[in-house]
């Protein structure tokens, strides 16, 4: 029961790392950029959740609010980037994307103070079953990452415009070649990542409090997840965002004679994993090796 | 009085990391954003250090040698990873090491940090204060003025230019990226000592991204490889927060406005000078 509790807890968290990991992955791909920001974004979103929820807007108007306003910063952000991504000035974004995500944070203290604010009133519901215990938000997490990853393959693999976001991430300058407005795909590529930051945002303030400084800890592990994963193959993130997450939770979890581990190690035992990882596969787990011409 | 030697030590203290930052952002072009980390983790053992009974000057060597061994940690990554994510693990590592220091609240108190460090013998109070930094922190700059001048110096250079160019003139790039962090780690570790002997007190919330984009201000603003720059860079990170005392903000927020300001300024100036981080190509 209790590996079972394990299992569907880190599945949860798992998930919301994932679709971190995937607006990330999105980001890299078609721009070959690390964008930071979209921690502070979460945040961003979740409290434009709560200040819509405390006008008394009701729970779709304030969804709503949200993902706009994630969605919104991803585009902003994409204006402050663009000259960098054109450049291929990739520090440079990644600064000013920490930058950006730095101000967003200090924006967002000075607005609503540094202590926790909660997204719903009341108790959260969970459901047991078999001595199981998760929350509604819980296995909303799992139906939205179930949905996502579909609907991300379909697009991906089946409609033209999955072509148009494979073709910009094999060969840029063939692809503008061949017409398609690299640019228009990029701003595309920042605005629905800041939507899945929203949602991911929303789905962590309603199952715990949100502070400013909040989104930071998942982007950093979303991020090691992409790169223990390996950055040319999105099944290796899956596996590694998993992974990330299971491992230090058992640890966690567990006892080693008189040694146990309080949950603010978790993050210690990522990074510790993480560098590991790259030290002896600096490419990541499951990325395979290119020929450079 | 009081008001202006803090500030003078402040300013002095800020020029010495400014000298670590020259070095490994500016002159060699490499994106560490593992400084704070580094800073963080030998004010650390400074503090811890003091805290068992050890002499204050016997804790300034563990300081360096645990900047050094983080520093080789870093100088070890660098040479493993590509760039950017060399870039993230820095950043990653600095959540990770402040999620471990709130751990270990038996050797660092937790988030309530470590208070009454202990100055050396020979500067107890203030004015001594400010001019030990001032006195280190021309020292430093003697010293970063020195290696400008030397192979090492212009290797640096180069090694921001064309590393590839480097290598083919039997230069040992992996080796030599290795030294400029760990260059860079003991110029912050010094800073990180002198200004936990002025404060004697270690914030658990020190060493976080608005210590990041403190340091990454004053490295972009001293992109040139000139000493002047680094003075300029280190005047203005200081002298900026200075400025919101006009204004009558309410004191809980003022943390916040000076970290939206060096973040907006950040970005300006970034986007004002980006064009120095492109190698220049030279035409014989």
């Amino acid at each position: 029961m209790f590996v079972l509790q394990i299992l569907i807890t880190s599945l949860v968290t798992g998930t919301q790392v994932l679709l971190l990991a995937a607006g990330l992955y999105l980001i890299y791909t078609v721009t070959r950029t690390i964008h930071i920001a979209l921690g502070a974004s979460t945040m961003a979103g979740a409290y434009a959740y709560y200040l819509a929820f405390t006008l008394g807007w009701p729970w779709y108007g304030c969804l709503f609010a949200g993902i706009l306003f994630s969605a919104l910063l991803g585009a902003v952000c994409y204006l402050l980037l663009r000259n960098y991504i054109h450049k291929s000035q990739v520090l440079l974004a990644l600064l000013v994307s920490i930058a950006f995500g730095v101000a967003i944070e200090a924006a967002l203290a000075m607005g609503f103070g540094p202590e926790g604010r909660y997204l719903m009133d009341g108790i959260l519901p969970t459901f047991d079953f078999w001595g199981v215990h998760i929350t509604q938000v819980g296995v909303f997490t799992l139906f939205v990452g179930l949905i996502a990853g579909i609907a991300a393959y379909i697009v991906l693999h089946m409609l033209p415009q999955g072509r148009v976001v494979r073709a910009i991430a094999q060969h840029p300058q063939c692809a503008s070649l061949l017409g398609i407005k690299e640019r228009k795909v990029q701003f595309i590529s920042y605005v629905v990542a800041g939507v899945v930051a929203g949602i991911v945002g929303i789905l962590t303030g309603l199952n715990s409090a949100i502070t400013p400084y909040a989104g930071l800890q998942p982007i950093a592990m979303a991020f090691m997840a992409l790169l223990v994963g390996g950055l040319t193959d999105f099944r290796g993130v899956v596996v590694a965002a998993y992974l990330l997450v299971l491992i230090p939770e058992f640890l966690v979890s567990g006892s080693f004679g008189d040694i146990t581990f309080s949950a603010s190690w978790k993050l210690v035992f990522v990074f510790v994993i993480a560098l590991i990882i790259l030290a002896f596969k600096p490419n990541g787990v499951f990325s395979s090796v290119t020929r450079k011409s | 009085m009081g008001y202006f030697l803090t500030i003078a030590s402040f300013f002095f203290n800020t020029l010495i990391q400014g000298v670590g930052v020259h070095m490994v952002l500016s002159l060699a072009g490499i994106i560490f954003l593992g400084m704070p980390t580094v800073l963080k983790a030998s004010m650390y053992a400074l503090a811890i250090a003091e805290k068992a009974g050890i002499s204050p000057e016997i804790s300034f060597i563990i300081a360096l040698v645990t900047a050094l061994v983080v520093g080789l940690l870093f100088g070890f990554l660098f040479t493993r990873v590509s760039p950017d994510s060399f870039a993230v693990l820095g950043l990653a590592s600095m959540l990770a090491l402040d999620a471990l220091i709130k751990s270990l609240d038996k050797f660092t108190n937790g988030v309530l940090g470590i208070s009454g460090i202990v100055r050396p013998s020979w500067m107890t109070d203030l004015p001594a204060v400010a001019i030990v930094t001032v006195a280190v922190a021309l020292l430093c700059l003697f010293i970063e003025l020195i290696l400008l001048k030397t192979p090492f110096g212009r290797r640096m250079r180069a090694f921001k230019e064309d590393e590839i160019t480097l290598q083919s003139l039997g230069i040992n790039t992996k080796k030599f990226s290795r030294n400029v962090i760990i260059f860079c780690s003991l110029f912050l570790s010094v800073a990180g000592s002198l200004f936990l002997w002025r404060i004697q007190f270690l914030d658990a919330n020190f060493g976080t991204v608005p210590a990041l984009v403190f340091l990454l201000t004053m490295g972009i603003l001293s992109l040139k490889p000139k000493i002047r720059y680094v003075v300029l860079g280190a005047g203005v990170v200081t002298f900026l927060p200075e400025i919101l005392r006009f204004f009558q903000f309410p004191s809980s927020q003022m943390g916040y406005i000076r970290d939206f300001l060096y973040a907006i300024f950040l970005i300006v100036l970034i986007h004002q000078l980006h064009t120095h981080f492109i190698t220049s190509r030279r035409t014989i």
